[in-house]
């Protein structure tokens, strides 16, 4: 317990001083430090960090763009802009911001792009006709937004594009077959019916009526094992039908006795134990009356009247 | 003020940062290089803790004798001429997208051991412990440590809580001489029936359940002490100032407005998803992998197990005894449901081609069924699988012998299977990073397997 104080001494001081800079620091090098030191950065990657963007250098030469993270609070259309002074955009991910149809315009000159997020947006087929001229489109993501078929007409001429994710759209299986006409390589999940997953999702099983362990008194001539052996994890619930309160012992791996509490007369106790478990009860003065082994079942141990 | 900043900053680049290749340096490295195809950004480990048996899931014997085979029957995959355990039919429906290597082999026959060399790719030597310094950074740190994701974004995360046996926490889940910085997050998923038997919940794991609610989030003060009140208990006294303050920066980071922290709200997850991964923590695990990659988060390890083996008690995949029933009845289904609907939600979300799905155990399980109805540990050959992250689908690579004792063709290890993950996340496996005192180390002894 010796370093508590220092501890809490340090988080005093820690916060003393957090709200201030404490955030603006931390957020100075995981934005700037770390990836490419603070001076070589380029004001133009700068400006779409200012809004919450991302901006990476590719393997292959070009730039990747994401606004998806933190930017999806603030990221608005006008933000499209701060993109044309980069050089070429490889990829570029809207997923989750505040894009609209009008603001799709500023994408009409990245004929570079390879792969466009789009998905969780408001857009919808008015935005895709600015789409029709990204010939180098490969991966294009729509799903939950409000495109149709109308909007598929204008990715017709796409010729690279092979994979098209239209999942909880308002696509049909004909706009879709009628896309694959033009355009016959092209991957298009529709995803899930999330109504069909609900309705043929497994209904719970009614619960089975449980089994009674057998009794096994002390005074029959049944011997029950005299230590528990591990096994799988079960609970039982034991019932003392009996006119005096008990006491219920585990029989341990060793074969000692471990107290686990008394079951008032008419009373009931849950247990969590496991398979090929041995309890014991007893009366209050510690003279065994019978014996429970455990199956690999949940099960009732009903202690007898007499 | 500014001074306390730039010694703060000095301390992250000093203290906690590397000797070795830092990012700046990964990046030009990565720029120049054309060799390097790897098309993962993000990287998903289902850890199936206690060792999965092989021939109860991705590589049934039908043929073998009856006290090898086991009482389960193969079923057809998608894929023709590939059979699955007939207790993952919803995997067995996803075959188009797996990878299977049915090669896989190491000499670590103990819990510790072959969890060591599945999670680092080394083998381990004596006295390794949990919290060791000296031990081989986990797959989830090492490709972690390749990422530097925005502010309040974990660069790794594990859940929904440590390995442990018998009581005793493992090693190999650390960042080790990579650092306490490369730890990765370890994160309490905040939904779902537990798995049965021991878990335990003891280390510095966030759960951020709490401090959820935006008028708490908007009352910074409350929350911060909140905050330390609950990690300086849970941290205790064995932690050094430092590392409290890494995890309490990171916590206030996630819970001060970072997408992380919406990621973690499970309750704003359409209730439809939610059944489909089903009402249990491994399938709530694997909905949170998805969320978190969805919020930045490049790596996240789930373990789909009980956390302690407890001799074998309780829903581990540890299966010495009544193997059969419990496969069938507590582990199999779980597994099968959680680890398909992922599968199924990545690939329906356009994430798939860009997230690798990694299935890691401790090692397989005897050929020959022992006198309780289990089967006993057996590093001698087992099965992993990918998917995802531009590995082809549909594949079987490797096989074990008839009796799956041994591997009958293309031998491989977990190294291999980790380079393998390395070069589908665009790391060069053969890159040697320095640890603290300057030491070179190759982060990888093995071998790319041909699966893209």
């Amino acid at each position: 317990m010796k370093p508590l104080p220092l501890l809490y001494l340090g988080m005093f001081l820690m916060k003393l001083h957090h709200f201030v800079l404490h955030y603006a620091a931390i957020n100075l090098l995981f934005s700037g430090v770390l990836l490419f030191g603070e001076s070589d950065k380029p004001s133009s990657v700068l400006a779409i960090e200012k809004l919450g963007g991302l901006a990476l250098p590719m393997p292959g030469g070009g730039w990747e763009v994401g606004f998806h993270l933190r930017g999806r609070e603030s990221f608005e259309d006008e933000g499209l802009k701060a993109l044309k002074n980069l050089g070429e955009i490889v990829s570029l991910n809207l997923r989750d911001t505040k894009i609209t149809n009008k603001g799709l315009v500023h994408l009409q000159g990245l004929v570079s792009l390879r792969r466009l997020h789009l998905e969780r947006t408001s857009i919808d087929n008015s935005g895709l006709k600015n789409l029709s001229k990204l010939k180098n489109l490969e991966y294009l993501n729509l799903y939950q937004t409000q495109v149709s078929d109308d909007g598929l007409r204008h990715l017709s001429d796409l010729k690279k594009l092979k994979k098209l994710f239209l999942w909880d759209t308002k696509v049909s299986d004909e706009g879709v077959r009628e896309l694959q006409k033009s355009l016959p390589q092209l991957f298009v999940s529709r995803g899930l019916n999330l109504e069909k997953l609900a309705a043929d999702a497994p209904k719970p099983s009614p619960p089975k009526p449980r089994a009674s362990m057998k009794w096994l008194s002390s005074s029959g001539t049944e011997s029950p094992p005299t230590k528990s052996t591990p096994g799988s994890p079960i609970q039982v619930t034991f019932l003392n039908k009996s006119k005096q309160p008990v006491k219920l012992v585990w029989m341990d791996y060793g074969g000692g006795q471990k107290l686990y509490g008394e079951i008032s007369a008419g009373g009931s106790r849950e247990q969590n134990t496991y398979s090929e478990a041995v309890w014991l009860i007893t009366d209050l003065n510690d003279k065994p009356l019978g014996h429970f082994v455990t199956s690999q079942e949940d099960a009732n141990g009903v202690i007898p009247a007499n | 003020m500014l001074s306390i900043s730039h010694s703060r900053r000095k301390f992250l680049q000093s203290g906690v940062g590397l000797a070795g290749l830092t990012l700046p340096t990964f990046l030009k490295a990565r720029l120049s290089s054309k060799s390097l195809t790897g098309k993962a950004k993000a990287c998903i480990i289902i850890y199936t803790w206690g060792g999965m048996s092989h021939y109860e899931s991705f590589d049934p014997k039908p043929e073998a004798p009856v006290d090898f085979r086991g009482e389960f029957k193969p079923i057809d995959t998608a894929t023709p001429g590939m059979q699955f355990c007939e207790h993952i039919p919803m995997l067995a429906k996803h075959s188009e997208k797996l990878a299977v290597i049915r090669s896989v082999h190491h000499k670590q026959g103990g819990h510790q051991q072959g969890m060591y060399i599945s999670l680092t790719g080394h083998d381990p030597v004596a006295g390794i412990k949990a919290k060791g310094r000296n031990n081989r950074p986990s797959l989830t740190s090492m490709l972690s440590y390749f990422h530097n994701p925005a502010v309040g974004t974990p660069s790794a995360i594990r859940m929904p809580y440590s390995m442990f046996d018998n009581g005793k926490q493992m090693a190999g889940e650390g960042a080790g001489w990579l650092g306490t910085k490369h730890d990765p997050v370890l994160l309490r998923t905040p939904a779902g029936k537990p798995y049965a038997g021991v878990n335990r919940y003891s280390d510095k794991e966030l759960n951020l359940t709490l401090n959820l609610t935006e008028k708490r989030v908007g009352n910074r003060n409350a929350l911060l002490e909140q905050l330390e009140d609950t990690l300086a208990w849970r941290v205790g006294h064995e932690t050094a100032y430092d590392q409290l303050d890494h995890y309490r920066r990171m916590a206030s980071d996630i819970l001060l407005g970072s997408p992380v922290r919406k990621a973690y709200d499970l309750e704003s997850e359409d209730p439809r998803i939610r059944a489909m991964y089903g009402d249990h923590m491994g399938g709530q695990s694997l909905l949170l992998s998805r969320r978190l990659v969805e919020a930045g988060v490049p790596v996240v390890q789930a373990v789909c197990s009980a956390s302690d083996l407890a001799g074998g008690g309780g829903d581990n995949w540890d299966t010495h005894r009544d193997h059969f029933p419990k496969m069938k009845n507590r582990l199999l289904p779980v597994f099968d449901r959680s680890a398909s609907a992922l599968l199924t939600d990545l690939e329906m979300r356009g994430m798939l081609d860009e997230t690798l799905v990694v299935f890691l155990t401790d090692f397989g399980r005897t050929p020959k069924i022992n006198g309780n109805g289990g089967r006993d540990h057996h590093p001698g050959v087992y099965s992993l699988v990918l998917a995802g992250g531009g590995i082809r689908g549909g594949q079987v690579y490797g096989s074990s012998d008839s009796k799956g004792a041994e591997p009958g063709s293309d031998p491989c290890t977990p190294a291999d299977v980790h380079a393998t993950v390395y070069k589908a996340m665009g790391i060069d496996h053969s890159m040697e990073l320095h640890d603290q005192q300057g030491r070179p180390f190759r982060i990888c002894d093995g071998n790319p397997l041909p699966l893209t």
